[in-house]
C-alpha cells in the first residue's frame, strides 16, 4: 500500500469515527421504568424549564447530536431534555473570560431528562 | 473538488487549529441534574479544597498550552465550566506533555449554598431575606491589582466560611 494510500486510510478513519457518538454513559435515577415516547412529543431545552420536574436520567456523550439526546429521552419515556454542551476548544488568543470565540465548538453533549410534576 | 483533497483539507484544518490557535477543554458530568449556568468572571480557581459546602459538577482537563499563558489557561477552564453552573474549579494535577505543552486537570463544583435565581426569587417573595446576600455577609473591599495608569481593581471581601 502506497504512503498516500496509507494517509487517505488513517484520514478516512478519523472522520469516519469523529462522525460516530462515543463514550455515552447515561444514568437512570427512577425507580420504576415510564413508558418509550415519541420522538417528536419530546421537548428540547437549552435551560430550566419554569414549572416544577424531577430529574429522571443524565445522559452525556461525545460527538452526540440533539436528536440523539431527544431519541434516548424518548425512549425512557422523558417530558422533554435539558441538553447542555460542554467543553471544546479554545482560543489562546481570548483574553476575557467571558468571551469565547470557540463557544460553538463542544467535546461532549449533556442532557438532563425530566418529567414535569404537572401536566 | 475531489473527496481525498476534501478529507486532507480538513485534517490540515484541525492540526493547523490545534498547532497555532487553541487549546482544549474536555468536560466530563459527574453530577446529578441541571444547574443553571454560573457568570464565568465569578468562576474561582483552586487548588485547595474550600471549606464551603459543595458538590462536584464534573472533572475537567485543559491541554495544549504554552507554559508562560497559564492565566488564559484558567479563564478557558472559567468560560467552559460556566455552561454548567460551576462556582469554582479545584485544580488536582498539572504537568508538561511530550510537545512541552501544559496541561492541568481538576474539578468542576458549585457550592450548596448557591441558589438558583428562582429559589432565591420565592423566598424574597415570601418576606424573608435572601439567604444569597444574608450567608455571604460583605466585609469590605481589597486591592487585587493595579493598572499603569494608576486605576486599581478592587474585589469584595466576604466571610469566609458558611454560617
Amino acid at each position: 500500500m502506497s504512503k498516500k494510500s496509507i494517509l487517505v486510510v488513517v484520514i478516512a478513519s478519523y472522520v469516519f469515527f469523529a462522525g460516530c457518538v462515543s463514550d455515552e454513559a447515561n444514568r437512570y435515577y427512577l425507580k420504576k421504568r415510564l413508558p418509550a415516547k415519541n420522538i417528536n412529543e419530546v421537548e428540547v431545552l437549552q435551560e430550566e424549564p419554569q414549572q416544577p420536574y424531577i430529574v429522571v436520567a443524565d445522559f452525556q456523550a461525545r460527538n452526540a447530536t440533539i436528536k440523539h439526546m431527544r431519541k434516548r429521552a424518548a425512549e425512557i419515556g422523558a417530558d422533554a431534555v435539558i441538553v447542555v454542551p460542554v467543553g471544546g476548544w479554545y482560543s489562546r488568543n481570548e483574553i476575557w473570560a467571558d468571551k469565547d470565540r470557540q463557544s460553538n465548538s463542544y467535546h461532549r453533549l449533556t442532557g438532563t431528562a425530566i418529567q414535569y410534576k404537572i401536566k | 473538488m475531489k473527496r481525498t483533497h476534501l478529507l486532507g483539507f480538513g485534517a490540515s484544518c484541525l492540526i493547523l487549529l490545534m498547532t497555532f490557535g487553541c487549546a482544549s477543554v474536555t468536560v466530563t458530568k459527574t453530577a446529578k441534574g441541571y444547574f443553571s449556568p454560573t457568570d464565568p468572571d465569578e468562576i474561582e480557581i483552586l487548588v485547595t479544597v474550600p471549606n464551603r459546602n459543595f458538590i462536584e459538577l464534573a472533572t475537567v482537563t485543559t491541554k495544549n498550552w504554552p507554559t508562560n499563558d497559564t492565566a488564559k489557561m484558567h479563564n478557558s477552564l472559567r468560560a467552559k465550566c460556566a455552561p454548567l453552573g460551576a462556582n469554582a474549579v479545584i485544580l488536582g494535577s498539572s504537568g508538561i506533555d511530550h510537545n512541552g505543552y501544559f496541561w492541568a486537570s481538576g474539578v468542576a463544583i458549585r457550592y450548596k449554598s448557591q441558589l438558583t435565581t428562582r429559589e432565591a426569587t420565592k423566598i424574597e417573595k415570601k418576606g424573608k431575606k435572601s439567604p444569597i446576600n444574608k450567608e455571604r455577609k460583605l466585609i469590605g473591599y481589597r486591592a487585587t491589582s493595579e493598572y499603569p495608569s494608576g486605576k486599581i481593581i478592587t474585589t469584595p471581601v466576604y466571610e469566609a466560611n458558611e454560617p
